[in-house]
């Protein structure tokens, strides 16, 4: 198990630390699962979460590394955590997290189907790395 | 009898987890119809992807469980993985990328353990503010959300380790720390 800890995070950006910890995990060799836990977003720019506190990223890293999680073709499923709508009357919170949702599975959809990756025509399919039960 | 998932890019399998049966207070087990009313499914299908929705759970609440201070709500919780897991083992070999909207912290053991039907390895990349590596002999609030990863590495209570053994198996942890950001474990 590896950590990387906010401030590395902090310093390198979102993007480039998640990029290590896609190396660190394989992802090129091996599918993976992504946790998104909202309050790893810090409390000043998304506090509709359970238990809001001190320690999270600011949101454009947080934003920065998870379209580098969503476009890794390996990345096979995700879940979305901890979005507390008692404590986001006005629903921006919820308009926040869609956008960023949307945002990076876009990214996503971009990198993978970009004319490079295109796979031999008539055919829509991405190979798994070859690790079905 | 092995299963080629043949993945399919431009499409999403949505499933809503409404529980907060693991956390901390009640409130996110509105967060699937909170964000699906914020047009989630729409604005994917905008993006150019296929949404196939398979619902939502059936919810999971919060509760005290004073009756069992150390993993509160156990039963409930793990009832709710299992509901989770069979919708997600359909979504994973549809091929389609799952999104699942939580609901507390552990229903992503109800989707690794849905993946794992179907892949022998999955690693798992956990984005958090907190590592959740307590267990019922550590935590000081009994909340499963705050063991979820340790739950997944066989060191939480007998019956939410077994979800989680059923989903994931790792190298024992090398170190644990408070402020983690991201955190990574191999599956071996």
């Amino acid at each position: 198990m590896r950590h990387n800890y906010a401030g590395d995070i902090q310093f390198k950006g979102g993007g480039r630390a998640a990029s290590e910890a896609l190396a660190q995990v394989h992802a090129d060799a091996r599918e993976f699962v992504l946790h998104l836990d909202t309050d790893v977003i810090a409390e000043e720019d998304f506090p509709a979460v359970n238990v809001p506190g001190s320690g999270g990223l600011r949101f454009d890293d947080v934003r920065a590394a998870f379209v580098e999680f969503a476009k890794h073709k390996n990345l096979i499923g995700l879940d979305v955590a901890q979005y507390n709508p008692d404590k986001d009357p006005g629903g921006s919170g919820a308009e926040k997290l869609v956008n960023l949702l949307v945002e990076a599975l876009s990214a996503r959809l971009e990198a993978l189907t970009a004319p490079a990756a295109e796979p031999a025509a008539g055919s829509e399919e991405v190979p798994s790395s070859g690790t079905a039960a | 009898m092995a299963v080629k998932i043949v993945r399919q890019p431009k499409k999403i399998a949505l499933i809503g987890a409404p529980s907060s049966a693991a956390a901390f207070s009640a409130g996110s087990e509105k967060a699937p119809a909170a964000l699906r009313a914020a047009g989630l499914a729409e604005k994917l299908q905008g993006a150019g992807y296929e949404v196939v929705d398979y619902g939502d759970c059936a919810p999971r609440l919060f509760a005290a469980d004073d009756e069992h201070r150390r993993a509160r709500n156990l039963t409930e919780i793990v009832a709710g993985l299992n509901d989770l897991k069979t919708r997600a083992e359909l979504a994973v070999k549809s091929g389609a990328l799952v999104l699942v909207l939580g609901g507390d912290c552990a229903q992503v053991i109800g989707l690794l353990t849905g993946a794992r039907r179907y892949y022998k390895h999955v690693n798992l990349v956990w984005f958090d503010r907190d590592a959740d590596l307590n267990t019922p002999a550590s935590t000081p609030s009994g909340r499963i959300d705050g063991m979820v990863v340790a739950h997944i590495i066989g060191k939480g209570a007998a019956a939410g380790a077994r979800a989680g053994r059923d989903a994931f198996r790792t190298r024992e942890a090398r170190s644990t720390g408070a402020g983690v950001s991201q955190q990574v474990a191999d599956a071996p």
